[in-house]
């Protein structure tokens, strides 16, 4: 029920989650930040079952901090999504399994590249240009596929980005209200905040830039 | 529906006169919504010696680090390169470690040995081997690769005609499965070099 | 009481009377150069100085041999499963500080002798495109160096002088300057001829390809070297400037 996407352009990544908690059928929050800053230059995004997504996603967090402070060096994006699998498929096979879907997008100052990885519950991993999971990637890959390009600019991707969460709340029964949004490029990490429109009586979302009040819309 | 398809993959491997060739096609998916369509399933253990893991992605992934670390680890101790006997036995008693609680994975090892014979071992997701004189196929789509197999492999092909039974055999399998295409990769192994294929395939 | 650990300078000092280990840094590689202990004509041949840990680093060991070959194996384990759970070839430093924190655990608690050996550990780390030289001795610390040896005090003293004087004023040297520099060390620490190639060992790590690749020279491919050399290893050799390009 969970919304979670990412895509990633030549020099940045945006991934975009949903901000809702719920237990049951009630919505218990409407204002959780689902990602973790791994670092200056990676970002992880979270969904599954509640208890899990806190543990894992603090221990993991702890831990490539941790790292960085050992080796005077932030960890690269591909180094925290393997190390990562690595814990989440070591606790598969345990008695304490996590159940957690996760995107990794991150941008590497090294070579100027980014990359997104994509790692199920299962914690099979895989380095894609788009991604989402749970019941979202069958409303949000048609749309990706159609319409994702490799020279996708921040601002196409952002609005690529509204365009599967508005075809979300337009044909999912179980949509949701409100998004955060993080671009990570070669500046470090931005975020973006949803604020529902009203277009031709249909429902869209602008993102706003939590820290200039920039605001992107899809038109 | 068995775990070992949740992900879906195809792959052959095929003797030929001095040859071997082994490919897999390119999909990861989960059950029928396709994830990745650059999911290569084949890795390289060393020149001449590759190994193609069929099955759960996750387990394709967790098999394909603990070979390369016990590889490695048989590279700088021993200080020769791994056979490809020595290879199905290592990894046959890997995945038996793991008798009741075993990786959902079926390892099919194809190389040259040291007098450039060519080499291929199956084996189940427990690690009992299996060998053939001709080919072994795994995956989601192994029913349609023992009958495309059947049909095109002939014994003695040389390195470019082995590829070509091969490809189409993969191709043509795959095309029937639901479960796995999206192109395929095609390593030909021959005492020389070893060359390696990317097929188009259909992309749907 | 004293803050002297006895075992640890024991172990020093065991490692200061061992054959001469020699690392550098060169312009397009690194390199380990190593004399063996002297040996009985009926041993067996056998590499026992320099070892591959993984595909870009190596190491080059002095003093207890039955400690060294631990702290190898260890080594090779800790870079392999570096590789396995982050997908990335362990970089030379956090390498060098996994095996200095091992010697130094030995140090201290009762029961426990100390590692006694020193090692000279040489890597290329893709990150930053760099050559790496570490040292590390028995008592647990490390240290980086752009040319250094370890082994018999008298050597390593005549050693090091002649690296400070090959590498002055912050020249470098290429990779065959630099084995030239290690053999002129060869024929300073004692009177060694040329057909002395069968007592000591070479390594070369380069890039090849974008490719860290590292070479252990066979006897022959020794021999070569000190033949190319041949002018360092002569008896009415005096003037040692000279020979300096």
């Amino acid at each position: 029920m969970e919304t979670q996407i990412g895509i990633r352009g030549d020099n940045f990544v945006v991934l975009l989650s949903d901000k809702i908690v719920a237990q049951s059928i009630v919505k218990m929050k409407h204002n959780q930040d689902k990602m973790k800053q791994l670092n200056k230059n990676n970002v992880m995004s979270v969904t599954g079952e509640a208890g899990d997504v806190d543990s894992f996603s603090e221990y993991i967090e702890a831990n490539i901090k941790l790292f960085g402070l050992r080796q005077n060096r932030p960890l690269t994006t591909s180094e925290c999504a393997y190390w990562t699998r690595g814990t989440l498929a070591e606790a598969l096979r345990s008695r304490s399994p996590y159940n957690v879907n996760l995107l990794i997008g991150g941008f590497n100052p090294n070579t100027k590249k980014s990359s997104l990885y994509r790692i199920d519950y299962l914690s099979s991993i895989c380095e894609v240009p788009f991604a989402a999971h749970g019941y979202t990637s069958y409303f949000a890959y048609s749309l990706m596929d159609k319409e994702y390009r490799k020279d996708l600019t921040k601002e196409e991707a952002i609005k690529l980005a509204i365009r599967c969460v508005k075809q979300l709340d337009h044909r999912f029964l179980v949509g949701q209200p409100g998004f955060i949004l993080r671009v990570i490029d070669e500046e470090g990490i931005h975020t973006y905040d949803s604020q529902p429109i009203l277009e031709n009586g249909q429902r869209s979302f602008n993102f706003v830039n939590v820290a200039n009040n920039v605001v992107v819309s899809e038109a | 529906m068995s775990i070992t398809q949740y992900n879906g993959s195809a792959i052959v491997a095929m003797t030929g006169k001095n040859c071997v060739v082994i490919g897999c096609d390119k999909r990861l998916g989960q059950q029928a919504l396709t994830v990745d369509m650059n999911f290569e399933k084949v890795f390289r253990v060393k020149d001449k010696l590759y190994v193609g893991l069929p099955g759960l992605a996750t387990d394709v992934q967790t098999l394909h680090d603990r070979i390369r670390y016990r590889v490695n680890m048989y590279d700088l101790e021993e200080e020769r390169a791994i056979q490809p006997d020595n290879l199905a036995h290592m990894i046959s008693n890997m995945l038996y470690q793991k008798r009741f609680g075993p990786y959902f994975c079926e390892p099919i090892i194809a190389g040259l040995t040291e007098k450039d014979e060519p080499y291929i071992m199956g084996m189940d997701l427990i690690g009992c081997l299996s060998s053939a004189p001709d080919f072994i196929v795994g995956g989601t789509a192994s029913d349609n690769l023992y009958g495309m197999c059947e049909a095109l492999w002939e014994p003695d092909l040389g390195p470019d005609d082995l590829f070509r039974s091969a490809s189409q055999a993969l191709l043509n399998a795959v095309d029937r499965d639901a479960m796995s295409g999206w192109g395929a990769v095609v390593h030909v192994i021959t005492p020389e070099k070893t060359e390696t294929y990317h097929l188009q395939g259909r992309q749907d | 009481m004293s803050r002297r650990v006895r075992q640890v300078e024991n172990a020093i000092e065991a490692v200061n009377h061992g054959s001469l280990v020699l690392g550098l840094k060169c312009s397009d590689g690194a390199l380990l150069f190593a004399e063996r202990e002297d040996q009985s004509k009926l041993l067996e041949q056998q590499q026992e100085k320099i070892y591959k840990i993984d595909k870009h680093i190596m190491t080059g060991v002095v003093g207890v041999n039955s400690d060294s070959n631990t702290l190898v194996t260890r080594s090779r384990h800790q870079a392999q499963g570096h590789l396995k759970t982050f997908n990335s070839p362990i970089e030379t430093e956090k390498l060098v500080n996994y095996v200095a924190h091992f010697k130094h655990l030995y140090t201290q608690y009762g029961g426990m002798r100390p590692y006694g050996v020193s090692m000279l550990i040489v890597g290329y780390d893709e990150a930053t495109s760099e050559f790496q030289l570490f040292r590390t001795d028995p008592a647990g610390n490390y240290d980086a160096w752009r040319a250094t040896c370890i082994g018999k005090s008298e050597q390593v003293k005549i050693g090091r002088d002649i690296l400070k004087t090959s590498l002055a004023d912050g020249a470098t040297l290429d990779l065959d300057q630099g084995i030239r520099a290690a053999l002129k060390v060869l024929s300073k620490i004692k009177e060694s001829n040329i057909d002395c190639a069968d007592k000591i060992e070479l390594a070369t790590l380069k890039v090849v390809n974008g490719e860290p690749t590292i070479k252990i020279y066979t006897i022959p491919e020794i021999k070569e070297k000190l033949v190319e050399n041949k002018d360092l290893f002569k008896k009415d050799d005096d003037s040692s400037d000279e020979d300096d390009e």
